[in-house]
């Protein structure tokens, strides 16, 4: 009989158990938010059931940074107020200016409570008077101790295999853009960063400090080149499934002076031909008749 | 001039979204003393076939204005824009941003049929045609609703004809204005 099979079960459990032995004794550095955690706090069961969307153009949108679970000490983040609001300042750029975005609000995470769930949105719809919320959660983690090589974990993506040696920054962040009234999730963007070691015994710190933040703006970088693609995507989605989400104008709009091919060749080929035939006439001297 | 204004239309879609942002013809911005929004607006396009068809028209008909060095023309176009500007503030009171340059493209194409029509010469009539269709086109516009040829990704924005039919007028009065100076 061949008992090849019947030990290489043991034995893969036993790799297994012993890899998630090797994570929990890691020494690292994690700083982490979850929409899941502040939508759905301590209900992995619940369901919203969501309803068909109703998009009403130009939308008035948020963004914010959903605040550390419960639990977390005050300023244990791993980054600030200050930088969460210039990160969010630069997420809002791709959205303003869009003809079919009235307000972009960025929204101070004190006005999330840890795990507020819809509730939670519904109060800051009203108080912004916001329609879709753009979520940004993240998570980083900075290895601290020697020879790491890859190591696997539950981050706000699922579970990320992430490659790291000693004093690496690795940063994942994410967009999750819902419209609040349906609780539906429209779209949704990711961003990540891998900040190689640069750190020495003598500047570990800081220089952690420093990649931690250096991590962050890449991250935030490569999910706003991502959002910018989802959008045009969700665009064709609306296009192609009426059914699933409903657009309606509100009573003010965005409008362009617009001509559309035929009428403008028509038009543009008239000029051309009257401009070719004065110069024509100049060049012989004659005023055109 | 004409490669001015297209050469910024150009500049204005390669910029970020901020910008165009910051440059598109906004009431709320307006209001708050953002003047150059009468200008600027002009230059921000929302779709790649906005941008496109409306240059195509611009650059032609602006060839034909420095061609024929029509009198008034520079004026046209420095002065054609915040007149639009200052109608759809005043006309449309539920637009809230716009974006394009067909009102100034219109304005061009009629400032020239009318200056070819107050310089006398032949082809009135094909002057008097092209007069024609554009009227027929903004009226349309009105009458349906809805613009006749162009189409636009996005629901929410929608044609505002009366940013063609305040190009024509303020063309059409610089054109006269012009010809009667003249003489």
């Amino acid at each position: 009989m061949n008992i090849k099979p019947l030990l290489s079960i043991p034995l893969v459990s036993a790799a297994l158990a012993l890899g998630g032995c090797f994570g929990l004794h890691l020494h690292r550095n994690t700083h982490a938010t979850s929409v899941m955690q502040f939508l759905y706090p301590g209900d992995a069961e619940h369901l919203d059931l969501p309803a068909v969307p109703v998009l009403r153009l130009p939308l008035r949108v948020g963004i914010a940074f959903v605040p550390n679970g419960r639990g977390f000490a005050a300023g244990a983040s791993g980054i600030t107020e200050a930088e969460k609001a210039a990160l969010l300042k630069r997420v809002a750029a791709q959205f303003r200016g869009l003809p079919y975005v009235k307000d972009i609000e960025v929204i101070p995470t004190s006005y999330l409570r840890p795990e507020g769930g819809f509730g939670n949105l519904d109060q800051v719809k009203a108080m912004f008077d916001v329609d879709v919320i753009a979520l940004v959660a993240y998570d980083q983690v900075q290895f601290t101790n020697q020879g790491v090589l890859s190591l696997a974990y539950w981050t706000i993506v699922g579970m990320y295999v992430v490659q790291g040696e000693k004093n690496d920054t690795q940063t994942l962040m994410e967009a999750a853009v819902y419209d609040i009234a349906s609780r539906k999730l429209l779209f949704r963007a990711p961003g990540s960063s891998q900040v190689k070691a640069s750190a020495t015994i003598v500047n570990l710190s800081e220089q952690l400090q420093a990649d931690s933040g250096r991590g962050f703006e890449e991250a935030n970088a490569q999910m706003i080149g991502n959002l910018k693609t989802e959008l045009d995507n969700f665009k064709v989605r609306i296009k192609e499934s009426p059914d699933q989400f409903k657009i309606e104008n509100r009573p003010g709009y965005a409008g362009a002076g617009a001509l559309d091919g035929g009428f403008a060749l028509a038009l543009a080929g008239i000029a051309l031909l009257a401009a070719g035939r004065r110069k024509l006439c100049k060049q012989a001297g004659a005023f055109p008749g | 001039m004409t490669f001015a204004v297209v050469a910024s239309a150009l500049a204005a879609w390669l910029s970020p979204a901020a910008w165009q942002g910051a440059l598109a013809w906004d009431r709320a911005g307006i209001r708050h003393w953002e003047i150059w929004r009468l200008w600027t607006g002009h230059l921000v396009h929302f779709s790649a076939v906005h941008l496109a068809w409306n240059l195509v028209v611009i650059a032609a008909a602006g060839i034909w204005i420095e061609c024929a060095v029509f009198r008034g023309g520079r004026w046209l176009f420095a002065l054609a824009p915040p007149c639009i500007g200052i109608a759809l503030l005043a006309g449309d009171p539920r637009l809230d941003v716009y974006g394009g340059l067909s009102g100034l493209a219109t304005a061009c194409v009629v400032f020239a049929c009318v200056s070819e029509l107050s310089g006398g010469g032949a082809l009135k009539a094909l002057w008097w045609s092209v007069l024609a269709a554009i009227a027929a086109k903004i009226g349309w516009e009105f009458f349906s609703g809805s613009s006749l040829f162009a189409h636009f990704d996005g629901a929410s924005v929608r044609p505002v004809p009366l940013s063609h039919l305040a190009g024509a007028c303020v063309a059409a009065a610089f054109a006269i204005g012009a010809s009667r100076k003249r003489r």
